[in-house]
């Protein structure tokens, strides 16, 4: 059995909220759910590259706002953006997100059209 | 840049769009094929402003026979959506005309955003464009925006139209976001085999 150990870390609020409630669902923790997702991204990660195949890399990195929609276009020899929603969608990555403040002065900026 | 409307691109001169305070909005491809997934389409038009799309753009989600493309060429067209020409499609058309040509395809759509951005800069103040991106293309593109028009993410639009009560009832912007996700990843697993990064 491996061991554990504890770490600090932070998390967006509103996703910690939502796993809180699929923990409670499914009866687990946040922990145990943590732990899970993390696995899956690290066994994938390695499987890949043992394999001597950069794919998911590209697209982790994507993932983490390191690369533009262009460079891992190009990088992967596809062409069009729905290629790459549908990859990072089966890759179980998440599209490179802005932060929540950012989204929330656009927010404002629209409802401001209307006033 | 010019607006046609489908089915008529020849028999309309260009214009910029009409001096009454009115709000344009114009969805990137990203914008487009998530809300396609999504079965969402229509929710760009809730807030009541005019809908148009970019040559280039329409053609970049359309080219391809994917779950998407049809669904959209088919909104667009039932819509009676105008479509601005820009000369970045122009310019692309002819050149993928020429014998033998590898015309370059990435960034295109971008580009023609951005000529369509520049025409704002000659439309009366009370005109604005909402130009509609995921999230990625605002945080790494820079596009220059004239002061009345607005760089906004998908997100950001849903969270605007959950705010207004114009989603449908119970539903939220991130269930909008999350049925678009489990839906291409259904048809992902077809198109790229799940050992194609293994």
């Amino acid at each position: 059995m491996s061991t554990t150990v504890n770490f600090t870390g932070a998390v967006d609020r509103d996703l910690l909220k939502r796993a809180k409630v699929i923990a409670a669902k499914t009866e687990t923790s946040i922990n145990a759910l943590f732990n899970a997702e993390l696995r899956y991204l690290v066994e994938t990660f390695e499987a890949a590259e043992s394999g001597g195949n950069l794919n998911y890399k590209i697209l982790l990195d994507f993932s983490l706002g390191r690369t533009s929609n262009v460079e891992v276009m190009n990088a992967l020899g596809i062409t069009s953006e729905e290629d790459l929603f549908l990859l990072m969608a089966q890759a179980r990555l998440p599209m490179p997100r802005l932060s929540i403040a950012e989204t929330e002065r656009m927010v404002s900026e629209l409802n401001a059209l209307d006033a | 840049m010019r607006r046609v409307n489908p089915g008529k691109r020849k028999s309309k001169q260009a214009s910029v769009p009409p001096s009454s305070p009115h709000t344009i909005l114009l969805p990137d491809a990203g914008s487009l094929i998530t809300l396609a997934y999504a079965d969402s389409l229509d929710l760009l038009q809730k807030p009541g402003w005019s809908v148009q799309l970019v040559d280039m753009v329409l053609h970049e989600v359309t080219r391809n026979d994917t779950p998407t493309s049809e669904k959209i060429k088919q909104w667009v067209s039932n819509r009676a959506l105008p479509i601005l020409q820009t000369r970045i499609f122009s310019h692309y058309l002819a050149a993928s005309k020429k014998p033998g040509a590898d015309t370059k395809k990435s960034n295109l759509g971008e580009l023609a955003i951005q000529e369509c951005m520049n025409s704002f800069v000659f439309v009366d103040a009370l005109t604005r464009g909402v130009f509609l991106f995921e999230d990625h293309k605002i945080a790494r593109n820079s596009f220059l925006l004239p002061d009345n028009c607005r760089k906004i993410t998908t997100r950001a639009f849903l969270l605007y139209l959950e705010q207004r009560g114009w989603l449908t009832a119970g539903r939220t912007a991130a269930d909008m976001e999350r049925t678009a996700i489990l839906n291409g990843r259904k048809f992902s697993q077809l198109r790229f085999p799940p050992d194609w990064w293994l």
